[in-house]
């Protein structure tokens, strides 16, 4: 179900109407468990049982972890958790992917590798992170065991965060279940908010700069230098409209509810750096990479080529985390690379010197051209394809020539308004409970009903 | 708080109330015209266009654009170039269309545009001896085609009339706006306030589903009759004698291809209904009508000029509607057929 439908405000008006009517903590869990099963089974049941499986698995290891403290056991206790969530997670995500890549080696030793036919469950790699992590925290003795079957269960398939995140840990989910939060003004005001800003962003710009860059990436081989320019920058935009919009409906959504998700965006395109980016873009992802993967890894601790390599190892199963395509990995090196880079160059984030502007200026545009050119990777069907746009960048050539006006105007207010933040650290369009807030969410609510596209355009993120 | 909310609803409604009347599309109070038997927009009123082009089309008698009214009107001798929304050419501004380029010209004789979105054959077939009824100084018609499926017999579409074979014949169909509509299309018309009407009509035709998934795809029933147990040159020889015999002086038609049309990489120039399009050419060669393909000049608009005629600055290129070079075309095509050199 998608939180710009008409379905979701029918079936989330049910939700709240029951969790303003229902005081009782076990009951209202209940319900938000049953809902959230049916806001899942809405794409398609059959895959609820890979939730129901991941649950159950994350649950027992979990209470076996509880009861142990023999550390074979324990290993043990993780490993099997580890292979179970990775397991399907392999086998849904990555196992075309791995066919495809070996076939030409296999088809040397007279081997046919066919791929197979694998529907790739919505939200598995965000679920999955999210089980993960309980065990590996419940595993490092960071939290205690979830003993409520219920708590853990609507941990993990919350319907607000399930499909797409933002990636929420147990530490910060589970104590907020012990009690019943009454739904207040303050909560239903605030989550309103973000739900509004959030569906703005999906549906007034991303879905229709979709159309755009569609059109353009569907014909890279056709498009003028301007064009491709045009259509690069607009997917740069789309993409964080687009995901940034379903982190803020998720966070108002759960908000609404009393429930908190964490922050997932933080004007990631502001980032004078990549290690800034990083934790201003998709943050609930990178925290958990950095916590669960590159301090695992060694982290910073090492010699600074040793850090480069965890910062690179780090990156690359990042891009592999959003898509099993080589594409993917490129696009996730590529941000190791602007990692290592700076690293070299710079040092230790906390050792560098205070910027001055127009060091701030050049790290910002070292920062977003590198980011550009990885979206080119992320975005296109192949290598083959994304080195053409490439080329078609930085080579000028004729071709089809058009320059949207709403593209121009969409890239041109997004420079304004970063701008205005970034110097006068100006809020008043985010400004919480202003005067004049309701007006501005009225109006974008009258924007995105108004022009709501006529065809459906999903969530990027979903296939993630 | 509560006076914050109330401004804000108040502030918001305008808001989107200029946003629309800047950028939204207007709606034109449907009226019935009773030499033409249809609905019709409203005389006085102003199409404002802007999903696709961007024009404002001021609506003359019987819905015509008001330039095409004033001239049928004048008696001045007039050919009618009849087509669907491309010939309506709301996307252009009125002396961008193919009639205002080619009247624009000075010819003796006028042509005016009545055309409507999906109108086909069985359509003009009704509509073309009531208009020369009224208006005798229409000297003949140019039918305007922008796809074969306009003449292929069998096709049901709703509210259109209907081409049907076994025996051939034409069958008269037409859908009366709603009671709401008739009632309310005037004052929103004149408010500005189109965006409230798309609004319901998108409420009215949203699909609910609440059962789970996977969601099942219907197939929709086709469009284009499964019975072809008929021949195509048979069909034409009807409905060319047919609409001979219910027009007055000249009948002629234009062919205007999809093509060229960017699609994934590669422009497609080829028009895959061009083996029809010719057997269509040599029916109404047999039957002593005129019969213009476009084909050729559209695809040299882009091998030659790396053109589109169709597409505008907000739609994709080579999609959509003709733009003001497709119009130029049309207009080309007009001329040459009237001149008699083609």
């Amino acid at each position: 179900m998608l939180f710009s439908s008409l379905e979701f405000v029918i079936f989330f008006s049910c939700v709240l109407g029951f969790l303003f009517v229902v005081r009782s903590n076990p009951v209202r869990k209940l319900f938000l468990l049953a809902a959230s099963y049916y806001f899942y089974a809405y794409w398609d049941y059959r895959f609820l049982s890979l939730i129901l499986l991941s649950t159950a698995t994350d649950y027992m290891v979990g209470r076996a972890l509880g009861r142990t403290r023999d550390v074979v056991k324990r290993k043990w206790l993780l490993a099997a958790s580890l292979m179970v969530n990775l397991g399907l997670l392999g086998y849904f995500k990555y196992c075309n992917f791995f066919i495809e890549t070996a076939a030409p080696l296999l088809l040397g030793l007279g081997l046919h590798a066919g791929t197979l036919d694998i529907i790739l469950p919505v939200g598995i790699s965000f679920y999955t992170f999210q089980t993960l992590s309980y065990t590996i925290d419940v595993y490092r003795r960071r939290m205690p065991v979830c003993e409520n079957p219920l708590d853990f269960a609507l941990f993990v398939a919350f319907f607000p965060q399930l499909v797409a995140g933002p990636i929420v840990r147990a530490t910060h989910f589970l104590p907020q279940l012990r009690q019943a939060t009454r739904l207040n003004s303050e909560d239903l005001y605030e989550g309103f908010r973000r739900f509004t800003f959030g569906l703005a962003k999906k549906v007034f710009l991303a879905d229709r700069l979709a159309v755009y860059v569609d059109f353009v990436f569907a014909n890279h081989a056709l498009v003028d230098t301007p064009t491709m320019w045009l259509g690069v920058l607009g997917y740069t935009l789309q993409i964080y409209f687009d995901f940034s919009g379903y982190s803020d409906m998720a966070i108002g959504v759960a908000r609404m509810m009393g429930y908190d998700l964490g922050e997932n965006f933080n004007f990631p395109y502001l980032s004078r750096s990549f290690s800034e980016f990083w934790r201003r873009w998709h943050i609930s992802l990178s925290s958990w990479v950095r916590d669960y993967l590159y301090i695992p890894l060694g982290g910073n601790r090492g010699t600074r080529l040793r850090t480069c390599v965890n910062l690179l190892v780090t990156m690359l199963v990042m891009g592999l985390w959003h898509g099993a395509a080589w594409t993917f990995v490129v696009w996730g090196g590529l941000h190791g690379f602007g990692l290592v880079v700076e690293r070299v160059v710079l040092g230790r984030e906390k050792n560098r010197p205070s910027r001055t502007p127009a060091g701030g200026l050049l790290g910002w545009g070292y920062t977003m051209f590198i980011t550009v050119l990885g979206w080119v990777f992320f975005r296109a069907q192949g290598l083959a394809e994304a080195w053409v746009i490439l080329e078609k960048l930085f080579v000028s050539g004729g071709g089809i020539s058009w320059l949207h006006p709403f593209v121009i105007a969409v890239i041109a207010a997004t420079v304004v308004m970063h701008g205005v933040r970034a110097t006068a650290r100006m809020d008043w369009l985010f400004e919480k409970r202003s005067w004049y807030t309701p007006a501005i969410l009225l109006s974008l609510l009258w924007l995105t009903v108004v022009f709501y596209p006529t065809r459906f355009t999903p969530f990027i993120y979903f296939q993630f | 708080m509560a006076t914050c909310w109330g401004g804000g609803l108040l502030f918001s409604f305008l808001f989107i109330w200029v946003v629309c009347s800047v950028f939204g599309n207007s709606i034109t109070p449907p009226v019935w015209d009773e030499d033409l038997q249809i609905y019709v927009r409203k005389s006085g009123t102003t199409v404002h266009w802007r999903s696709e082009g961007w024009a404002d089309i001021p609506v003359g008698p019987m819905g015509l654009d008001v330039n095409d009214a004033v001239l049928l009107e004048s008696g001045v001798p007039c050919f009618a170039l009849w087509g669907d929304s491309h010939v309506d050419a709301l996307q252009v501004p009125s002396d961008e269309r193919a009639v205002g380029l080619f009247n624009s010209g000075g010819p003796p004789v006028k042509v005016i545009a009545v055309g409507g979105g999906g109108l086909n054959v069985a359509d003009y077939y009704f509509r073309i001896p009531r208009l020369q009824r009224k208006y005798p100084n229409i000297v003949g018609n140019v039918i305007l085609l922008s796809g074969m499926a306009d003449v292929i017999p069998g096709k049901t579409l709703e509210c259109h009339s209907r081409f049907l074979p076994g025996p051939w014949r034409f069958e008269e169909s037409l859908c009366a706006p709603t009671r709401l509509a008739l009632k309310y299309a005037p004052l929103l018309s004149e408010m500005r306030l189109g965006f409230l009407q798309s609004l319901y009509s998108k409420l009215k035709n949203h699909d609910f589903r609440f059962v789970w998934g996977p969601e099942t795809a219907v197939a929709r029933p086709a469009v284009v009759s499964d019975d072809e147990s008929f021949s195509y040159e048979e069909a034409w020889n009807y409905l060319l004698t047919a609409l001979k015999r219910e027009g007055r002086g000249r009948l002629a038609f234009i062919y205007i291809p999809p093509t060229p049309q960017p699609a994934g990489n590669v422009v497609r120039i080829q028009d895959p209904e061009a083996p029809l399009v010719k057997r269509f050419g040599v029916a109404c060669a047999a039957n002593g009508i005129d019969f213009v393909d476009l084909s050729r000049n559209f695809q040299d608009l882009y091998l030659k000029q790396g053109l589109f005629p169709r597409g505008f600055f907000n739609t994709a290129p080579g999609r959509g509607h003709l733009n003001v070079l497709g119009h130029r075309l049309v207009a080309k095509g007009v001329q040459e057929l009237l001149k008699g050199s083609r």
